[in-house]
Order: structure tokens, then sequence, then C-alpha cells
């Protein structure tokens, strides 16, 4: 997965919080898949808006870690499984 | 030969007016949707021409495409003064039935549509099926309202609206609601609109003649079929992003992406929203009341 293509490909999104969390629609050039929604929860909404070209797995564990009472190791793994599953669904777009 | 007709859905007025010498003809679910008495603003205007434009007219990029099942339904193109909609013929693929262009604000149309022939009689039908659905979606893109794949139906004291892909028992849903009484606004294709503070649910034409219908609404759900009735009530996040894969939506445009999610949020703090697992036997109907009793 690459941060970076995950920050460039956000513009593609529109997002809107609702509460605590995020929902994630795609923009389209076609009618198809259009049920493809993502919604974040409160730390994957954190997470999306710490994501900016430039920003590494260390840079977001620390703020993550900063943010949320977490042990860094935790905080890594748990971010490896979200960035994948983010870039599977906004790059695979 | 000036003819003038004022199309009223969802309390929506538009004109459709033609200087052409063919007369417009309009599918027989548009029957009770027109009126020939004039009102003083209009929410959109049709403007119709008999005839195809010069294809350079409609020339650009394509920024929409609509391809369902392989066969292409529509496209938007992006040209350098309008938007173009080039429609294409249901039965005839890659046969354009009708062009249509739209000013920015959506509110102008102007529709050149194949000349038709019957009888030796020459006609055009500006709003055959999918443009008179496409204008209608427009129209929501200017209030506050949206149009949804869901039947809704209406038992005397509250509007419910059911939601989901073909398939999930929204017409079944509706019958068994018909059979114990209540009014069925549309099984298939609804326009939902704030008025006043109140949410409402409109039919649009459809391929049959039916009334022109409304009904307050209050109550969402998305049915699909199990063992066992069952609700689960949805909230925040959820209700939106479940309403949202069922509206009509051409989220080319940022824009038109904006209104409809607000448009939800909002609705999702007025009505209540569950996930429904449904037997399609009349119990259903006491079960949905006792969830909604209960709150």
């Amino acid at each position: 997965m690459n941060i970076n293509e995950i920050a460039a490909a956000k513009s593609n999104f529109v997002a809107r919080a609702v509460d605590e969390e995020l929902v994630l629609v795609p923009l389209r050039n076609n009618v198809a898949d259009m049920t493809e929604i993502f919604n974040l929860n409160e730390v994957g909404h954190f997470i999306w808006n710490e994501i900016q070209e430039g920003a590494t797995l260390e840079s977001l564990t620390e703020k993550i870690v900063s943010e949320y009472e977490v042990e860094s190791a935790i905080a890594r793994e748990d971010l490896e499984e979200f960035l994948s599953d983010l870039s599977n669904f906004i790059l695979n777009d | 030969m000036k003819q003038t007709f004022v199309l009223t859905v969802a309390d929506y007025f538009v004109k459709i007016s033609s200087k052409e010498n063919v007369p417009v003809f309009f599918e027989e679910g548009y029957s009770n949707f027109l009126q020939l008495e004039e009102v003083e603003n209009y929410d959109a205007t049709v403007v119709c021409h008999a005839g195809l434009p010069d294809k350079s007219a409609y020339e650009g990029e394509v920024i929409f495409d609509a391809v369902l099942d392989k066969q292409r339904l529509w496209q938007v193109v992006q040209t350098k003064k309008e938007r173009a909609f080039i429609v294409f013929n249901p039965n005839k693929i890659e046969e354009i039935q009708q062009v249509a262009f739209l000013n920015d604000s959506s509110t102008e149309w102007k529709v050149y549509s194949h000349v038709l022939k019957q009888n030796d009689e020459s006609f055009i039908s500006p709003l055959s099926y999918p443009l008179g659905a496409l204008i209608l979606y427009y129209l929501t893109l200017n209030s506050n309202a949206f149009m949804i794949h869901a039947s809704g139906v209406w038992d005397g004291e509250t509007g419910r609206i059911f939601s989901g892909f073909s398939g999930v028992g929204k017409s079944t849903m509706a019958k068994i609601w018909e059979e114990e009484g209540a009014h069925i606004v549309n099984d298939d294709r609804l326009i939902v609109r704030e008025v006043n503070g109140e949410y409402f649910m409109y039919n649009t034409p459809m391929p049959y003649a039916d009334l022109n219908k409304q009904a307050q609404v209050s109550k969402f759900y998305f049915p699909f079929h199990a063992k066992k009735n069952s609700a689960e009530k949805l909230s925040g996040a959820q209700a939106l992003s479940q309403l949202m894969a069922f509206c009509f939506q051409h989220n080319y445009d940022k824009k038109y992406t904006e209104h409809l999610i607000t448009q939800l949020e909002r609705i999702t703090h007025h009505a209540s929203t569950y996930r429904l697992g449904v037997v399609p036997t009349p119990s259903i109907i006491d079960f949905i009341r006792s969830v909604e009793f209960k709150g």
C-alpha cells in the first residue's frame, strides 16, 4: 500500500462526517457500482484526516498513539490493516 | 403549431413547449401528470425540437456513461457550451432517441427528438424513457429532494418506504400492505421531498398509467429475505449510506454528491430507518407496527 497514492486519491471522494464517523462516496463517471460507499469509524475518520502527501506509517502511528490510548505496536498493526482495506477500496476504484 | 403542456410531478411544475409542426406525444404513464393550464412559476422548462441536431453540436468529453447489462442507455457529454445528454433507444441499441441540452443551473432543457411515424402520422416523444426520468432527477438537485428505487405505502396514518435492489421484496411488501388496505404510492421509483419541514413521497410517471400520488413519509426500511421477521434500527452514517445505496445519483459532479448526502443526512434526523428481515406474509405488518411502537 502506498500512502501517497491514497493521499492523491482522496480528491476523488466526497467525505462527510456524520457524528464521529465518516462516509466516503466515490465520484464516478458511470452508473455502475453506485453502492460502493465506505463508512469509517472514529479512528478511521481521524486517520483519513491525517493522510497527506509525505505521511508515513511511522508518522501516522505516532499521531494515533498521541490521540488514543493504545500501544505503538498495536496501533501500527491496526493501521497497516486499515490502510490495506482503504487502499483496496479507493485505489481499485 | 404552438403546443404547451405543464408537467406536474412531486409538486414540481415543468413547462413543455414546442413550435414544431409535428405533435408532441407523451407515453401513457404521463396522462395524469399533465395539465394544459399554465402556472406562474416553473421549476424547469423543456423546449422540444423535431429531429436530431448535427453531431457537431453534441461532441465533447463523455463525463458520465450509463451502461447497464452491456447496453448503453445514455451519456452525458460536456460540449464547449453546455451539457448534452445523448439518449439511446432502449429497444434499438445505438440508435439515438433524443439529444438534450441542459443549462448550468439544471433548469432549462432543449430536447431534440427523433421523429417517429405511425400510420403515416409524424410525431415526437420528448419524454420517452429514460429522458423523462432524467429530467425529474435533475429537478431534485435544485431542491430538498432525492429520487430513490423504492416502494412506498401509506396506511392512513404512516408513510413507509421499502428500498433495495430488485428481488429483495419491495413490490411484495407493497402488495402485502395493499391487501391490508394501505395505498401504494409506487412500487419502484419515488421522489422524496421536504416541504415545510415535513417529508413527502411522490410517484413519478411509469410505463403504465397511474394517478398522481403523494403521502407523508416517516419510516424507511431496507428489506431482505429471512426465515424470521427481524428489524435492526439504523442511525448516523449507517442509515445515510444504506439510503444512499438506493438513490439515483450522478456522481460525476461533486456538487450533486454533496447535495444528495445533505438531503439524506437531513432525513435521517427526521425519519427512522431499519434493516428488515422479512418473511413475506401478512404477519410482517403487525411486526413492523410493533417495532415502530417500541421505537
